[in-house]
């Protein structure tokens, strides 16, 4: 799975960081340069979001229950789910929502319905749309 | 076609949940067709359930309360129920971030008589998920109050709110560098202040972690705030590092209680021991539990075992690396002989003990001399130390337990059926061999009796041995989940018999196991219902939890 260098674009965040409290952030900025930061910020809340509430169950190797299931159903290659890149932004957010087999749900307190944006954001970076 | 709504409400009648309509008529045969018709408390018009929902978003923000039954509601659900759903769904959940919201939600309550069902966070599951006990209630939803209070690294502690997570501490503990353990229950997501006031375990030394409380912020019913033991002084200097304070030791009357809420709890935290040594013993027949509990009893007393020792059973054991479809497709439990063949296959054994050294070398040198003796006169045992089981799922994250490293490695039981659900049987008896061959029979037979397969461990607190079984089986298969059902509650009656008490339990069995604290015409209960009665005049914090219910 392909997902955004964001080392390449820190000094964009940096710049934007470092506006005044009076402004918003992205006063005076182009449009695209605004939303390319904010698809940033965005993947790099998905990703902690991910460490945080699904590694444990999905992340790659052994003891991970998610990735055991899922190796059994669909083969190692697609056992952790960064591995996988045929999954809808509408399921992984049903899935998260409602629980699915082994998967439990998640109640909004747990994973906001922003963050759940985000999260699925990450998830499925790189996909062709 | 079946509409969702349509399906909902069949399911209902089918739990004998009773809908409201719009009019706040009662519809018994859930058969109303209006538009409107929404689960409600028992007390509430849907009037009033509206003005009161009005009054709850003005106080924490529409964002954090949740009506709509078929989105957000259903992550309420208890997705491991062996009952309809809907026997539990909640009309609407509510998600304070504060002390001071919860006094206003609390206000909201009394003046409506709203029941307010509590949680924290993680997941609960085995004993209820966040569903409250009756339908209709409110859940009162502490997830968002995450705030990690002080962690005092020279004294041992932290003060944290009720959404703290044993990640979230963990975690925490990390990014400063900490040398304080956490004591994890074994999945990491499960909260710090919740597990503690249900009586939970971990693995470390410091495993019973309602021992390890010092200090609560707990809300009453009629919103007053009180800080207990030391906590209570004014400029106190040791609320979290002396327990018990000056008069009646009250922390434990709010554990798997409805008598308040707790907002915040201390925790005493384990500093890094200078050496850690685990340890796996294996031992080939289920008949050796009983030597195996002889041998461990006197040296978890003495405390030459120092944390929680467990003796795992054979599919608990095998659970993280294989599934029970590859041993075996028949129906019912797995016979002997393919058991046999996974444990040989594994290396593992039909008990499996856990343990772990702490201390510096010499100290674990020596201990560590009186417990291969011990454990060498069980014939077939074997040893298995750091690195003799490369790749091996369970061995790592026992590792990872014993020294307070949280992760979710267990959840893998939930693989060994196809879409696995479980509710836990958890009775606890003396430390004899005979005790434990006693349990272990008991519910090893009435498991295959109904179908299922033993999946246990055992652990030594200190002078009980607790017997966790996990029913596990299909949620999505009607028959296991009313053979479920039916089997814990036969089993609840078959330990009541020996004078073996569960010490935690199910929504659906907390009547249930409440009645068999019976003696002297159930005395302990009728104190807890007095105490219910003074600190919640109006029943409006989760009724029906453990067995405690507000006056008709």
């Amino acid at each position: 799975m392909k997902h955004y260098c964001h080392t390449c674009l820190l000094p964009l965040l940096l710049l934007l960081a470092g506006c005044g409290d009076k402004q918003p952030a992205d006063a005076g900025k182009p449009a695209g340069v605004v939303e390319q930061a904010s698809v940033v910020m965005a993947e790099e809340e998905g990703k902690e979001l991910f460490e945080l509430y699904c590694i444990a169950c999905h992340g790659a190797g052994p003891g991970h229950p998610g990735t055991m299931r899922l190796q059994e159903r669909l083969g190692e290659e697609k056992a952790a789910l960064l591995n996988r890149d045929e999954l809808p932004p509408a399921y992984i957010k049903t899935v998260v929502r409602e629980g699915f087999k082994l998967m439990p749900p998640f109640r909004p307190t747990e994973i906001t319905d922003s963050q759940l944006d985000a999260l699925t954001a990450y998830i499925t970076a790189g996909k062709e749309s | 076609m079946v509409t969702r709504r349509k399906f909902l409400k069949s399911s209902f009648a089918a739990a004998g949940v009773p809908l409201v309509s719009q009019a706040g008529q009662v519809l018994p045969d859930g058969s109303s067709t209006g538009p409107d018709e929404k689960l409600l408390p028992e007390t509430l018009s849907l009037a009033d359930f509206n003005q009161a929902i009005a009054e709850l978003r003005h106080v924490v923000g529409k964002k954090w309360v949740f009506t709509d039954e078929e989105r957000e509601l259903r992550t309420y659900r208890d997705v491991y129920a062996t009952v309809p759903d809907e026997a539990h769904m909640p009309s609407a959940a509510v998600a304070p971030k504060t002390v001071e919201e919860i006094q206003a939600i609390l206000k909201i309550a009394r003046s409506y008589k709203i029941p307010l069902w509590t949680i924290s966070t993680g997941k609960n599951f085995a004993y209820g998920g966040p569903a409250p006990l009756k339908p209709g209630n409110f859940v009162l939803d502490l997830n968002r109050m995450k705030r990690i209070i002080e962690v005092n690294e020279e004294h041992g502690y932290a003060v944290v709110e009720p959404g703290v997570s044993y990640f979230d501490l963990y975690n925490y503990l990390q990014e400063r560098g900490s040398k304080l353990w956490i004591d994890p229950a074994a999945p990491g997501w499960g909260g710090v202040l919740g597990n503690m006031s249900e009586h939970g375990a971990g693995y470390t030394p410091y495993g019973d972690h309602l021992l390890m409380n010092c200090g609560m912020q707990v809300v009453l019913a009629d919103g007053t705030v009180v800080d207990t033991g030391m906590g209570s002084l004014s400029n106190a200097a040791t609320a979290s590092m002396y327990k018990y304070g000056c008069g009646p030791w009250v922390e434990g009357m709010f554990t798997q209680s409805n008598f308040g809420v707790i907002t915040k709890a201390g925790i005493w935290l384990m500093p890094e021991p200078p050496g850690y040594r685990p340890y796996l013993v294996t031992f080939p027949r289920e008949e050796d539990l009983y030597q195996i509990t002889e041998i461990v009893g006197p040296l978890r007393l003495n405390m030459l075992i120092p944390n929680a020792a467990t003796t795992v059973g054979l599919i608990w054991e095998a659970a993280p690396r294989v599934t029970r479809k590859q041993y075996y497709s028949g129906k019912g439990p797995m016979p002997m002989s393919n058991r046999r063949k996974m444990a040989d296959d594994l290396d593992i054994g039909m008990w499996n003990f856990y343990g772990a050294l702490y201390g510096p070398e010499p100290i674990m040198d020596n201990n560590w001399k009186v417990l291969e003796e011990a454990f060498r006169s069980i014939p077939g045992a074997k040893f298995f130390f750091e690195g003799d089981r490369p790749g091996d799922p369970a061995w790592r994250y026992r590792v990872k337990l014993m020294r307070g490293v949280p992760n979710m490695t267990e959840f893998s039981l939930m693989n060994w059926v196809g879409s696995g659900a479980h509710i836990d049987f958890s009775p606890r008896s003396p430390v004899t061999g005979e005790d434990s061959m006693r349990q272990f029979t008991l519910i090893r037979d009435r498991a295959h009796e109904y179908g299922f397969d033993y999946i246990g461990e055992f652990l030594v607190g200190w002078r009980e041995l607790l017997n966790i079984f996990q029913l596990v089986f299909d949620r999505l298969n009607e028959d296991e989940r009313r053979r479920a059902h039916e089997c814990f509650g036969v089993m609840v009656n078959d330990f009541a018999e020996q004078g073996y008490g569960e010490y935690r339990t199910h929504l659906d069995f907390m009547d249930e196991v409440a009645g068999t604290y019976n003696w002297n015409d159930g005395a302990l209960w009728k104190l807890h219902h007095r105490l219910k009665h003074a600190l919640d005049p109006d029943g409006i914090l989760s009724p029906g939890k453990s067995g405690i219910w507000p006056a008709a």
